[in-house]
């Protein structure tokens, strides 16, 4: 639970993780001006995982990486955990498509890459991440390339790279859209149990509506561009201790693709 | 019948003997040189003023830049008259090359180059450059040896009374004295002239007047080329030779009159001033004659310098037969 | 080597082996057969010997000017001005790179005259050099320096500019200012683009400073072949451009061994 929080109402109010207000952003090229996002509002609470799914081109991406500080809104404001994003915060880890692990550097050293970037090699950190890397099953490939580990294995490893710096919120853009199906679902049960173990706070942007409904707790539809949110869903299932794999099993299931799946703008 | 057949046949004859009739045929020669200076006057002067058309030849000038690169392109056949210093010639031969190349007419009996200093010097002796720094051109090559010829004839060791650079290629000579190298350097026409016009030298001692004589550029070609035309070689010669004798009886501005369409960018008055320098110093033969003694003192130089083990036979690689047909025919 | 090799395996390799021993010798074959054909060539006469020289007569010069002792004078003053020039070139080019991706103002102001510097054929500045910075080594090695300088500059930058902008957003996204994505992930990125831009500029350099020997010059191999040239010792003008072809092959198979370290050990 996050220290910061107030007393409203008689009750306690916790300070929510992620605060997105009115977010728009437009790009602007010498062609004019094209819309992307259009008045994002929503918040996450401390450890929830949430998904975002949308049509192609609404935007997601755009949002997330404006989450992340790495692109500035044309309008609105994100905070976290109260405190106006200015620019790219080390309580927010960014995990990207692709795992973009550097082949010139071993596992080891690529996992560290982070602490290195914000001047945290500190020996608790590295026994921290000597503590990810055996819970996770990549300490006897410390010394190995990227390219002799399996697809699976490398998405680990750059979680645990993201995991490393000690960020309290996660953002997964489409983190698993480069993996095949099969390694994909396993990949999918893997990260959602490290991420509920870490107590972490998730959003997810994805266009498989399956890997959303099957991670998520509260699932936001965006609208075609320019996206705004559309639609906002929680995601319950009645079962205990739920992992992506069972969740897909239950009843629920079956009705929550559909009611997303007419609710998302797709043209063919 | 038969007076027309007989008339047609004699009216096809004359004209097939028309066109011979008439028009002259020019034989067209490539001729390498091994600059373009107004050190070679009476050369441009037989282009200019068509002795070598009267003589049936039709020239084709090449500037080779560098007498190796004239010996080059007669051996290769790219040329077949070189004209640049004979100790090509002499070093071709003594390498053993079986078709060596033979001089036939000689152009110029001195030095062609000037010592440029930074000042004015007008009681220059050879004593002054003790202890200074000359740009004396590349080893192997004439210009330097005559240079350290005369510095040793004047008592002066080269490398230990006074140095000399021989690093600088010839047509960068005088860019590296501008720079701001040496003391003095050797130039040729028209550089060192203008270079006393640009206020950038002044011309305190001639080569020419100091070595004595000493054949310096002649013309050859390649003793198979020779044997096969002998009359091509005597044309050329014969042009040469009337060149010589109308440079003899002309004055300095006539010259440069004659030579100005073969350097457009050198003013006229440029031009008289080079001719009459060189005519003073008594630069050009009077004819191609390559004399026994000239060639042999040209040897003497190259020995000094030691870039020649042993001499090479005069009668071998010299000869005065065109020069002297040509001066018997042409009075 | 494994335990328990299949013997199919165990073909396999010798196979392989079998493969690379024959391209050796097809190698020295070929080159055993170029030398025996030139000196029976020119022993018959069909080439003229005087011109074209013959390996019996360069061995026999390059034994001369070993005995004569300047045969190291010659190689020395050479190598050594290629190697500065070549470092030389090498360090600024990669330098100026690295600006250039700093500023993308700068950059973007450069390039056209980039573009254009890289067209002008350098060597032709030589004579130029010679008079600004004087006749010597410091003219050449300039001449060497320009000639590989701007092909570096361009061919780096390039390939900074091809790192995968998905390792630099990574980077971004923890924080990395300007000069942390430059040593975290261009540099090591583009060490191959870098590898390569060395490798050419040996061969660039090594005909910078032939060509600066060639307008001023007391010693080198460049000097021997002027000189050789001017006298007509063609041997050795050939003789020269041997040595210089085999320590051109050296140099470049020394730093393509030199990568290949920093990279294992990196």
């Amino acid at each position: 639970m996050h220290i910061l929080s107030m007393y409203v109402n008689g009750g306690i109010w916790l300070v929510p993780a992620v605060t997105v207000e009115n977010i728009s952003k437009r790009y602007h090229t010498v062609d004019g001006e094209i819309p992307a996002l259009e008045n994002v509002s929503f918040e996450v609470s401390e450890g929830e995982f949430v998904g975002i799914v949308g049509p192609s081109g609404c935007g997601k991406s755009t949002l997330l990486s404006i989450i992340a500080g790495l692109i500035k809104p044309s309008s609105g404001q994100v905070s976290i955990f109260g405190e106006k994003l200015t620019g790219v915060n080390p309580k927010i880890g960014y995990m990207l498509q692709r795992d973009s692990l550097f082949e010139w550097r071993t596992i080891y050293k690529n996992v560290i890459l982070g602490l290195e970037i914000q001047n945290q090699v500190t020996p608790d950190r590295l026994q921290h991440v000597e503590h990810l890397l055996e819970k996770y099953g990549l300490s006897n490939f410390k010394n190995h390339r990227p390219s002799q580990l399996s697809g699976g294995m490398r998405q680990r490893a750059a979680l645990i790279r993201t995991l490393a710096v000690n960020p309290d919120i996660l953002l997964l853009d489409e983190a698993f859209s480069a993996l095949d199906y099969q390694t994909r679902l396993a990949v999918n049960d893997d990260i959602y149990k490290i991420i509920k173990k870490e107590g972490k706070t998730a959003i997810m942007v994805t266009h498989d509506i399956s890997e959303a409904i099957s991670m998520s707790e509260r699932l936001y539809v965006m609208s075609k561009r320019p996206g705004t949110i559309k639609m906002s869903i929680e995601i319950k299932f009645d079962m205990e201790n739920r992992t992506p794999i069972s969740s897909r099993e239950a009843p629920e299931f079956r009705q929550y693709f559909n009611k997303i799946w007419k609710e998302l703008d797709v043209h063919v | 019948m038969k007076m027309m057949r007989f008339l047609l046949l004699f009216s096809l004859i004359v004209l097939l003997l028309l066109p011979g009739c008439g028009t002259k045929e020019f034989k067209e020669i490539t001729l390498n040189e091994v600059t373009h200076s107004i050190f070679y006057a009476p050369q441009y002067v037989a282009i200019n003023k068509g002795f070598f058309e009267e003589e049936g030849l039709k020239i084709t000038l090449v500037n080779g830049a560098g007498a190796d690169k004239v010996m080059t392109a007669v051996l290769s056949g790219q040329a077949d008259i070189g004209f640049s210093g004979p100790e090509a010639c002499i070093y071709v031969y003594n390498e053993g090359k079986e078709d060596y190349a033979v001089v036939f007419a000689q152009l110029t009996k001195r030095d062609g180059s000037f010592l440029v200093a930074r000042e004015p010097m007008p009681d220059f002796k050879w004593e002054d450059v003790r202890g200074k720094f000359i740009i004396g051109g590349r080893k192997g090559g004439v210009p330097l040896m005559t240079l350290e010829y005369v510095l040793k004839q004047n008592n002066i060791i080269p490398g230990k009374d006074v140095e000399i650079d021989t690093s600088v290629q010839f047509a960068l000579m005088g860019g590296a004295f501008l720079s701001g190298m040496g003391d003095f350097v050797t130039l040729f026409e028209p550089v060192a002239s203008s270079f006393e016009k640009e206020g950038n030298g002044y011309i305190v001692a001639s080569m020419g007047e100091a070595s004595g004589e000493i054949p310096y550029t002649a013309y050859y070609a390649k003793k198979s080329y020779i044997e096969k035309n002998p009359g091509i070689i005597q044309s050329f010669t014969n042009a040469i030779y009337k060149a010589q004798q109308w440079i003899e009886k002309s004055s300095d501005r006539e010259v440069a009159e004659a030579i100005a369409e073969s350097f457009p960018d050198t003013d006229l008055d440029l031009l008289e001033t080079v001719v009459k320098r060189y005519k003073s110093q008594d630069t050009w033969n009077k004819n191609p004659v390559m004399k026994e003694e000239a060639f042999n003192r040209l040897q003497e130089v190259m020995k000094e310098a030691g870039e020649l083990a042993q001499f090479a036979p005069y009668d071998k690689l010299v000869d005065n037969s065109f020069a002297e047909k040509a001066i018997e025919k042409i009075k | 080597m494994y335990k328990n090799e299949s013997p199919e395996q165990k073909k396999y390799l010798l196979k392989l082996r079998a493969k690379k021993r024959l391209i050796a010798f097809l190698r020295l074959m070929l080159l055993v057969l170029i030398f025996a054909s030139w000196e029976a060539v020119t022993r018959l006469n069909w080439l003229d010997p005087f011109i074209f020289s013959s390996p019996t007569r360069i061995l026999n010069t390059f034994i001369r000017i070993y005995k004569e002792g300047s045969l190291f004078t010659h190689v020395f003053t050479t190598l050594w001005e290629t190697v500065v020039g070549f470092l030389l070139g090498t360090i600024f080019g990669i330098i100026i790179a690295i600006i250039l991706w700093l500023s993308e103002t700068c950059s973007k102001v450069l390039e056209p005259y980039l573009v254009v510097a890289n067209a002008l054929p350098k060597i032709a500045l030589g004579p130029v050099f010679i008079v600004w910075m004087g006749a010597g080594p410091v003219a050449i090695i300039t001449v060497a320096v320009t000639v590989s300088l701007i092909v570096t500059v361009l061919e780096v930058y390039t390939g900074f500019l091809e790192t995968d902008s998905e390792k630099i957003r990574l980077v971004q996204s923890f924080g990395a200012n300007r000069k942390q994505v430059l040593t975290k992930v261009v540099l090591p990125s583009s060490f191959p683009v870098m590898m390569n831009a060395l490798k050419v500029n040996v061969g660039m350099s090594w005909v910078g400073v032939i060509v600066g020997e060639f307008l001023v010059s007391k010693a080198g191999l460049g000097y021997l072949i002027v000189y050789g040239g001017q006298v007509f010792q063609l041997d050795l003008v050939m003789t020269s451009v041997l040595i210089l072809s085999v320590l051109a092959a050296l140099m470049y198979f020394g730093v393509q061994l030199i990568g290949k370290w920093i990279s294992a050990r990196y």
